[in-house]
C-alpha cells in the first residue's frame, strides 16, 4: 500500500548518465576478471536515482549535525559525521584523501597563477625595454 | 630609409597592441578556468593555433615580439601538461554545480561550503562504486553474466544501510521475501 509519491524529477537535479554509467562499469571491470558483467538499462537508471538519493539522504544529515552545533553553512567535517551516522563511514579515509588533494590543486593554481601574472608583467616591462633601446638605435643609426 | 623605418615602428607597435589584447582575453580566460578547469584545454587551444599562426605571418619584421612568443609558449605546454595530469587524478566525478542543485533541490536555504560538496561528491562516487560491488556479490551468487535492477533491489532490501533508497528502488523480491518469510514460518512447523 505505500505509495511513493511520483513527483517528476527536474533534469537539472539527475546525475549525469554517462559519469554514472562509468563509475559502475569502471567498478564492475575492477570485480570481475573477465570483466563481461553487462549492465541493464534499468539497472543504471536505478543506479543514478540511488546516487541521487544518496545525496539527499547525506546532506539532510549533514545539515542537521551542522544545524545541531548552530552553525549556518555545511562543510566538510559535518559530511564525515554525516557519513558515520549513515553507516558509511569506511568513505571517509579516502575522502579526506581527495579533499586534501583539491586543497592542494587549489594552492597550487593559486600560486601558478600569481607567479604567470608576475612574468606576464616582467615580459611587458621587458619588451617596453627592448623597444625603446632598438628605438635609440635607430636614432642614432639615422644621425 | 627613416621613412621605411617608421613604418616599422608603427607596425610593431600595432602587433604589440593585439598581442596585449590578446594576452588580456588569455589572462580572463585563466582566471575563468580557475574556477572551471575543464573548460581550459578546449578554451586554450584554438586561441594558441590563433596566436602563434599570427605571429608566424609576422616573423620577418619583428625580432621583439618573436622573443616574447618565445617566452610564452612553454608557459602554456606548461599549464596543457598540469591540465592532463588533471584528468588522470580528478578529485571528483561529478559536476560540482549538478551536486550543488541536487542539494539545494532538497532545501533551498541550506548553505554548503565547498569542500562540503567536493566530500559529497567523493562520498557519491564511492557509494556507487560500493552499492555496484554488493550489488555484483548478488550477481555473482546467482551465476548471471549481467546486472539487473533486481540485484539492486535485492540489495536494498537485505542490507540495513541501504534502507534509505527502499522506496525508491522497491524490489519484486521484497513480495517473494515476504512470502518466503511466511513460508518458512509456515514450513517451519510442518518441516
Amino acid at each position: 500500500m505505500a505509495e511513493t509519491a511520483k513527483k517528476a524529477v527536474p533534469e537539472a537535479e539527475e546525475l549525469p548518465k554517462a559519469i554514472v554509467r562509468r563509475v559502475v562499469k569502471d567498478k564492475l571491470s575492477r570485480c570481475s576478471e573477465d570483466g563481461d558483467i553487462s549492465i541493464h538499462k534499468d539497472a543504471l537508471l536505478a543506479f543514478s536515482e540511488s546516487a541521487r538519493i544518496f545525496i539527499h539522504y547525506l546532506s539532510a544529515t549533514a545539515n542537521d549535525i551542522c544545524k545541531e552545533s548552530k552553525r549556518q553553512i555545511i562543510n566538510a567535517e559535518d559530511v564525515f559525521e554525516a557519513l558515520k551516522e549513515t553507516e558509511f563511514s569506511e568513505f571517509i579515509p579516502s575522502l579526506k584523501a581527495s579533499l586534501e588533494e583539491f586543497r592542494m590543486k587549489n594552492a597550487g593554481k593559486r600560486a601558478a597563477a600569481a607567479v604567470s601574472k608576475e612574468k606576464e608583467n616582467e615580459t611587458k616591462k621587458k619588451r617596453k625595454m627592448e623597444t625603446e633601446s632598438s628605438e635609440k638605435g635607430e636614432e642614432g643609426e639615422s644621425q | 630609409m627613416s621613412d621605411k623605418k617608421e613604418q616599422k615602428k608603427k607596425e610593431e607597435k600595432k602587433k604589440e597592441h593585439k598581442i596585449k589584447e590578446k594576452k588580456e582575453v588569455k589572462n580572463k580566460e585563466e582566471k575563468l578556468n580557475l574556477s572551471n578547469g575543464n573548460l581550459k584545454q578546449h578554451k586554450d587551444k584554438p586561441l594558441i593555433v590563433l596566436c602563434s599562426s599570427d605571429l608566424k605571418k609576422e616573423d620577418n619584421n619583428t625580432v621583439v615580439i618573436n622573443g616574447t612568443t618565445s617566452g610564452t609558449k612553454p608557459k602554456r605546454k606548461r599549464e596543457e601538461h598540469e591540465d592532463d595530469e588533471e584528468d588522470v587524478s580528478k578529485t571528483h566525478a561529478f559536476p560540482i554545480n549538478r551536486i550543488r542543485t541536487v542539494i539545494k533541490g532538497e532545501d533551498p536555504n541550506s548553505r554548503v561550503s565547498h569542500e562540503a560538496i567536493i566530500a559529497i561528491n567523493k562520498a557519491t562516487e564511492k557509494f556507487l562504486e560500493q552499492f555496484t560491488l554488493d550489488a555484483y556479490t548478488r550477481c555473482v551468487q546467482e551465476r548471471k553474466k549481467s546486472l539487473s535492477y533486481m540485484h539492486l533491489a535485492n540489495v536494498v532490501s537485505k542490507e540495513r544501510r541501504y534502507d534509505f533508497l527502499s522506496d525508491f528502488v522497491p524490489g519484486k523480491v521484497k513480495a517473494e521475501d515476504a512470502l518466503k518469510e511466511r513460508n518458512s514460518g509456515g514450513s517451519g512447523g510442518g518441516g
